[in-house]
């Protein structure tokens, strides 16, 4: 059967496809930009729009397609054959909206639209009713159905791509729209030339047959190219909604993290108060000029100092009487030079009156100009640590009395030397007064001298005693200007007789320009007194050389004065270099390892050192140095 | 006088008792010399006069009875009378 086309239908169904194309690209980007509902309404509304282009180029093609019988149509598989387009066209957007396309979605998803178009057009086909056998050239119809699959291929990949740029050209949207246009267009017609059509005298089946007249083709143009338009102009008018919208939802945002960031920073602020408010410490900030600035709660229900109150200026702690003084001469000094402030002293506690140590520290915060902007400071409770130390300063102090009352146990025989030479002269004297006296004439001149001697060998035995009593006394340790070499000859005048019987030749070189020391004279001498018996000791079993115990003062810098105590003695083994400072360690059968021990802990309370050191030929050496009290000395 | 005075010797290293017992001998009208030590006593040349020698049992330098040997070796015979000022004799050590 001779078939032939309206050639001015075939461009009309082109164009259709073009629109149709063009719709689709449209609408795959506004599908993606869509969420939840509003995008299964674009879905659903873009494939029906789609969908009904598409199935129009079909029908316009296949009413461009004559033949010399009259050709009518099953409207009801003409319906079945439209839902098969908007089926594929669904499929179509559903594929290119979605977020990501590999290839493997790409190659499904046109699989099933070019199946579903032609479906449609082999459907379509079948709803022609004619006096005519059609028959179909498998060669060619395969080939439609692979040309539909690629097609839909090349499409969804130009939807999916073109999408993405919101700035898309128009020129290039349109060139996009007629490569996709002319795709379906030559598909289409591809399918078409697959069919031969043969005269048949069987009456075609008419019931539901409709016949289609140039008036209905208009129609169906019309309404098509109508619903594309009106497609895509609410596409604009979306995409433009949506803009406006982004940008609203972009503000929307920024005022959520603005929410956020004010809220982190309100709940830092609140971490911050109740940091300052629990800490174990009373916290405060002054401004530059030391005026009050902020208090935290412990401050204020440790001084019972109410809020208001500190509105005036500059409140201080209530800070001892004693204290006072020197803690505002520190705070202003602090404010003068910018130094950070520390100080020691006791503040009321407004709950029961008492007095605690406190610790007070202030640093300053600087600007980057590096001017004061605030000082931040607290104040520690440290009066258990106080009491502790007072507690140990007492234990020393004890401890230092009862060695040296040993020692002194220590010395009685020669102490009862030292006494008993004085007393033995003044009886001796006496006796030679009562013989002058009683001689005829009285000789009042040597009786006289006699007597004046009696008083000196007096006045010696009572400075022995004044000595001796010195080193029982246990008073707390009293920090006075003390010269050293005036302790060195007491010592002297103790420990001479001892010295002499055992034969031991005590001499002192003392330093002329001796600075003088600050400290407690009787634990100072109680050093020396240590130093010179263990000196003495050590010699005692030396036969073969002379025993002697040097006791030397010298100034060791400008700042610092020496002391050090020679023997001759067996010295000490190297090994015992370190412990014999030990608490407890001892070398000597009765010795309770105390001495040293003591000796170091005096000497280290006075701001000195103390140690041993072997002599080059015999015997050790015992030193310690004090700072030179530089504040007054001439 | 054929007899020169006899003279007390005293050696003891404590001044002050050393000037007491020369007070307390002169009161009795004798001739005291005095030495702080033993070897001073030793190295002094001593007149020709019968005399003694008061000695304090512990000298610094030599023990009281080593000193008493170191005389007989320097044969030097003369009494000695043995003071102390500690009290007692037995624990005395050469």
């Amino acid at each position: 059967m001779i078939s032939s086309y309206d050639y001015r239908l075939v461009t009309l169904s082109v164009v259709m496809a073009v629109c149709a194309a063009y719709a689709a690209l449209d609408l795959a980007g506004r599908t993606t930009a869509s969420r939840a509902r509003a995008r299964l309404v674009w879905l659903a509304g873009g494939a029906a729009a789609m969908g009904l282009g598409i199935w129009s180029m079909h029908y316009i093609g296949m009413l461009a397609f004559l033949l010399p019988v009259p050709v009518f149509y099953d409207w009801p598989t003409v319906l079945v054959s439209l839902f098969a387009a908007i089926f594929a066209s669904g499929v179509a957007l559903f594929v290119v909206s979605r977020r990501r396309m590999d290839w493997g979605r790409a190659l499904g998803g046109s699989a099933i639209m070019g199946s579903g178009i032609a479906t449609m057009h082999y459907i379509g086909m079948s709803a022609m009713r004619l006096p005519a056998m059609c028959h179909y050239d498998s060669l060619r119809l395969v080939l439609s159905v692979v040309l539909a699959i690629a097609m839909s291929f090349v499409a969804l990949w130009l939807s999916f791509h073109l999408r993405e740029h919101a700035k898309t050209t128009w020129p290039r949207k349109c060139g996009s729209a007629a490569v996709m246009g002319i795709a379906i267009a030559s598909m289409h017609y591809t399918g078409m030339a697959a069919a031969r059509f043969s005269p048949s005298t069987m009456p075609p089946d008419l019931s539901h047959a409709v016949h289609v007249s140039p008036l209905g083709i208009a129609g169906i143009s019309s309404v098509t190219l109508l619903v594309l338009g009106l497609v895509s102009i609410t596409s604009l008018v979306d995409r433009r909604f949506d803009a406006q919208n982004s940008a609203l939802e972009e503000s929307e945002f920024l005022q959520r993290e603005l929410g956020k960031a004010v809220d982190e920073l309100r709940k830092s602020e609140d971490r911050l108060r109740v940091l300052i408010e629990t800490i174990p410490a009373l916290a405060w900030t002054s401004l530059a000029d030391g005026s009050n600035d902020f208090v935290n709660r412990r401050w204020l229900e440790y001084t019972g100092i109410s809020l208001e109150q500190m509105q005036g200026a500059g409140t201080m702690p209530p800070i001892h009487r004693e204290d006072i003084g020197e803690h505002l001469t520190k705070w202003r000094s602090a404010l003068a030079t910018g130094e950070a402030f520390e100080n020691e002293a006791r503040v009321r506690r407004a709950s029961d009156g008492e007095y605690r140590w406190f610790l007070i520290r202030g640093l300053p915060l600087r600007d980057e100009r590096g001017s004061i902007v605030k000082w931040y400071g607290t104040m520690t409770d440290i009066e258990d640590r106080k009491r502790a130390e007072e507690g140990l300063r007492k234990a020393n102090a004890d401890l230092a009395h009862v060695t040296r009352v040993m020692t002194m146990g220590e010395l009685t025989a020669s102490i009862a030397h030292e006494i008993n030479q004085p007393l033995a002269a003044i009886v001796t004297n006496a006796d030679a007064c009562m013989v002058w006296l009683s001689s005829e004439p009285p000789n009042l001149e040597e009786a006289r001298a006699a007597v004046d001697c009696i008083a000196q060998d007096g006045t010696r035995a009572s400075e022995v005693i004044r000595h001796i009593r010195a080193m029982f006394t246990k008073d707390t340790p009293e920090k006075t200007r003390v010269q050293v070499n005036e302790l060195i000859r007491g010592v002297g005048v103790l420990l001479q007789a001892g010295a002499s019987r055992n034969q031991v030749e005590l001499q002192t070189e003392l330093a002329i320009d001796l600075p003088p020391t600050v400290g407690d004279r009787v634990q100072l001498q109680q050093v020396i007194v240590n130093l010179a018996l263990n000196g003495i000791e050590a010699m005692g079993t030396v036969i073969d050389r002379p025993r002697r115990l040097v006791i030397r003062s010298e100034r060791q810098s400008p700042e610092e004065l020496l002391v050090a105590v020679r023997d001759s003695g067996v010295g000490i083994d190297a090994k015992d270099f370190k412990r014999i400072f030990d608490a407890f360690f001892t070398t000597k059968a009765q010795g309770m390892g105390m001495g040293l021990s003591i000796c170091r802990s005096i000497v280290e309370a006075h701001g000195g050192r103390l140690w041993a050191s072997p002599n080059s030929d015999y015997g050790a050496t015992l030193q310690f140095t004090l700072p030179a009290d530089l504040g007054s000395a001439s | 006088m054929t007899d020169p005075d006899p003279i007390v010797f005293v050696v003891d290293d404590d001044a002050a008792v050393r000037d007491a017992v020369k007070m307390l001998i002169a009161s009795v009208g004798l001739r005291v010399e005095t030495f702080g030590s033993a070897h001073e006593f030793l190295n002094h040349n001593r007149p020709e006069a019968p005399g003694c020698l008061v000695l304090d049992v512990r000298p610094p330098d030599l023990g009281g009875l080593e000193f008493q040997r170191a005389l007989a070796e320097a044969n030097i015979c003369i009494p000695i009378i043995l003071t102390t000022g500690h009290g007692g004799i037995a624990s005395d050590r050469p």
